[in-house]
């Protein structure tokens, strides 16, 4: 891929997301079968999120190495190259899955028009124009690869003739390249439905290989950063779960969810006058007059308004 | 004194959009003083209104549920974990990638779940105590989806009603009566149907004496009347000999139609027991009517709460919730007057009478336009969520009387309109505090939308057992 940056020059994009998935592709390739995931995440979002905070992440570096000195904290120093090889094998995998061109419409049209060229065909072999014996040659309609041969063999024989029947008969050179192409199209997609099934199952076992490693690595960074921030309790911030609010991509910084507290029993009986809700706690009251900072939808710190 | 329990119904702020998100709690006896969820398609008011069903229930409180939209059957689908295996069947396949399985959807959805329920402190703990703790049954009138229900049973099957108070029973039989005629065709205003007044007469007579008043057997005085006159007209002046053997005949019919049996079958309309728990858990009854048209389900819903009236009557005085009440969707059941469906009637003595016995009612709705604003005006709680129109916001405003000298209505108006989706301003009659911004919890149950009857019965069936 090329591209042009805002001076003119020409900047390629070639390698961005091919590359990583080329150098990774021994570790997908080494993944017992047992231990590959089922893709359960829609991986462009996925990959959206995950190099919306690889930076960020990464800038933990000295700190989880200083707080916690067993982990390791190679792969999550590589959790933009895991994303672009999860993008590559997401895009390799859709090409080969596209669906093939339909091949009723073509069937049909190539079908009229060999009907049409034998017609032509057997009349001027009827009155000795042409040699009849490339006639029996013919598969016949039925079958994909004969109707296509078929085309083939008549629009072959009717240019191998065609000074000599030019103005003596109907047949038409953009009937001839009609046939061609139709007997193209016909074997190409043939061909791609025979391969098609292989070819899926490879790129969709190594975009399975390539998501269960994004996932780990991604699911590694998120315990050290919950580790890290559990006072603060912006965890989800710095590294959100891929699980929730798919598609929002990064979201904005949130002043976090109150800490998990048990629902049947309360805490604190109610001040009199009895009161539906208790009092704005003091880290609340903090965010509320700093920068209010919304979570995702359906999260206690959800905006309550739209922009 | 037993303090009230409290609804964790999910997180509120003030009203400018300022605070964190507290937990908001809501004492149980607030609902006493009834509610009101207006909101529009979207808005949320199904996720809120599931949230104060699931937290009445948890806090024992038997629900009585009817259900116009087919949503709120999603309460079956309150399932004991986060296992993917439970939520398989009922995750959307369509549209999904070539790789996506219902499994592998199942997985997504679980992992969702999870997390949803996790940041409002929920989790497997609370799935497994909701499902085992609450009795979920769906009963859907003229329907084998769900249980089947006995509409006519305050006409056809004596209670004791007749005994103890007479005025009650005479009202849920008009209102089956009404049904009848509905049935056949016929005229079912009881001010205006001679048909009616004879039926009602007829079979009044057979219950006052201690006599059930099948269909079959008021038939037969219908055609051989055991009394003179009605009214102080002979009853040949009131309704002819032949219109009494056409009517006789039309009943007879429907008493041969299969479709007909539907309606006289299944479990009696007899709202104390269904509110009952049993085994030690506390009842959630469904009653949906998403399947009629919107006359059968006026008479059928007008016939249901003149029994739930009737039972109210029947308890003793109390200030604790001991039973809710929810009505979603109650448009067209509730207008302002001059209109006066049968469900009208009963459900405005409901907002005024059962908050003395501890019965809450909850209503709700996507039409602010179209309410009887007087009858809800002793609604102790409202909760208003997105609006689609200025007229709406307005009409909604205009109809609550707001005594927080602070708040202009323009005030209120401005944040309805700025309110993001599963987002309400919430009102409390009974707290010191104003308007607050509340947004509910994630629901324990899925959150499917309207089920279809074949969907309810298979929920129904993957429960037994549970």
């Amino acid at each position: 891929m090329t591209d042009v940056n805002v001076n003119g020059a020409p900047i390629t994009t070639q390698g961005l997301f091919d590359e990583p998935y080329n150098a990774l592709l021994p570790k997908f390739q080494a993944l017992a079968a047992s231990d590959v995931q089922v893709v359960n995440l829609d991986i462009p979002s996925a990959v959206t999120t995950v190099l919306g905070v690889a930076n960020e992440v990464a800038g933990f570096k000295d700190q989880i190495a200083k707080e916690l000195p067993l982990f390791d904290v190679g792969p999550i120093l590589q959790l933009e190259s895991y994303a672009m090889a999860l993008s590559h094998a997401h895009t390799l995998f859709a090409m080969a899955s596209a669906p093939a061109d339909s091949l009723a419409p073509m069937v049909d049209e190539g079908t009229t028009l060999r009907e049409t060229l034998l017609a032509d065909a057997s009349a001027l072999v009827t009155r000795n124009m042409l040699n009849g014996q490339q006639l029996r040659d013919l598969s016949g309609p039925v079958g994909y690869k004969n109707l296509a041969f078929d085309l083939q063999i008549l629009a072959a024989l009717f240019r191998e003739n065609m000074a000599q029947l030019t103005g003596k008969c109907a047949t038409q050179p953009a009937e001839l390249q009609r046939a061609e192409e139709i007997s193209a199209s016909i074997l190409r997609t043939v061909g791609l439905r025979e391969q098609g099934p292989a070819s899926i199952a490879a790129t969709q076992d190594m975009r399975a290989r390539a998501f269960t490693l994004f996932a780990e690595v991604y699911d590694q960074a998120r315990r050290a950063i919950t580790y890290l921030r559990w006072n603060e309790e912006d965890a989800d911030t710095v590294a959100p779960s891929l699980y929730a609010g798919r598609g929002n991509g990064r979201k904005k910084p949130d002043p976090t969810p109150p800490a998990p507290e048990p629902v049947v029993n309360p805490p604190a009986p109610l001040p009199a006058p009895p009161a539906p809700v208790p009092p704005v706690t003091a880290a609340q009251s903090a965010a509320a007059n700093g920068s209010h900072r919304a979570g995702a939808a359906g999260t206690p710190s959800a905006d309550p308004f739209v922009s | 004194m037993r303090k009230p329990p409290l609804f964790n119904l999910g997180s509120w702020r003030s009203l400018d959009g300022s605070g964190g998100g507290s937990v908001l709690r809501l004492p149980a006896n607030h609902l006493v003083t009834h509610g009101v969820v207006v909101g529009m398609t979207g808005s949320g008011k199904t996720g809120l209104l599931t949230v104060l069903v699931e937290e009445a229930l948890r806090n024992e409180v038997p629900t009585l549920v009817i259900d116009v939209k087919g949503d709120l059957p999603n309460l079956l689908l309150s399932f004991p974990s986060f296992d993917a295996s439970t939520l398989a069947p009922w995750v959307d396949v369509n549209g999904a990638g070539e790789s996506e399985t219902a499994a592998s959807l199942a997985e997504q959805l679980a992992h969702e779940r999870r997390d949803a329920l996790a940041a409002w402190s929920l989790g497997e703990p609370e799935l497994r105590a909701f499902a085992a703790g609450t009795e979920v049954r769906v009963l859907t009138p003229g329907a084998a989806a769900g249980e089947l229900l006995h509409v006519l049973s305050p006409l056809e099957v004596r209670s004791n009603r007749w005994d103890t108070d007479p005025d009650s029973a005479r009202h849920a039989l008009s209102a089956a009566v009404s049904l009848v005629l509905r049935l056949l065709g016929r005229d079912s205003d009881p001010a205006r149907s001679r048909e009616h007044v004879l039926l009602s007469i007829l079979a009044e007579r057979r219950l006052l004496a201690g006599q059930n008043a099948e269909l079959g057997a008021l038939m037969q005085d219908i055609v051989a009347p055991p009394i003179a006159e009605i009214g102080a007209l002979p009853i040949n002046s009131f309704l002819r000999k032949s219109e009494r053997q056409h009517l006789a005949a039309a009943l007879n019919a429907l008493l041969a139609s299969p479709t007909f049996a539907s309606w006289r079958q299944g479990v009696p309309l007899d709202v104390g027991a269904w509110l009952t728990p049993k085994n030690g858990r506390t009842p959630a009854v469904i009653v949906s009517v998403a399947h009629l048209d919107d006359e059968e389900r006026a008479l059928v819903l007008g016939v249901l709460l003149e029994e739930v009236l009737s039972w109210v009557r029947t308890l003793r005085g109390s200030s604790r919730l001991r039973a809710l009440v929810v009505f979603d969707e109650v448009f067209g059941f509730l207008p302002p007057h001059p209109a006066n469906p049968p469900t009208k009637r009963p459900l405005v003595s409901l907002m005024k009478q059962a908050r003395a016995f501890g019965v809450g009612v909850l209503v709700a709705t996507q039409n602010p336009m179209d309410l009887d604003y007087r009858a809800l005006s002793n609604a102790g709680l409202w909760s208003l969520g997105r609006l689609q129109t200025d007229a709406d916001r307005h009409r909604v405003l205009d109809g609550i009387a707001t005594n927080d000298a602070d708040r202009t209505e323009k005030q209120l108006h401005q944040t309805l309109k700025r309110l993001a989706p599963r987002w309400f301003v919430m009102r409390n009659a009974n707290a010191s505090s104003g308007p607050i911004l509340m947004q509910p919890r994630q629901t324990l149950s899925l959150m499917r939308g309207p089920m279809t009857r074949v969907e309810v019965r298979a929920a129904r069936e993957a429960r037994v057992g549970t």
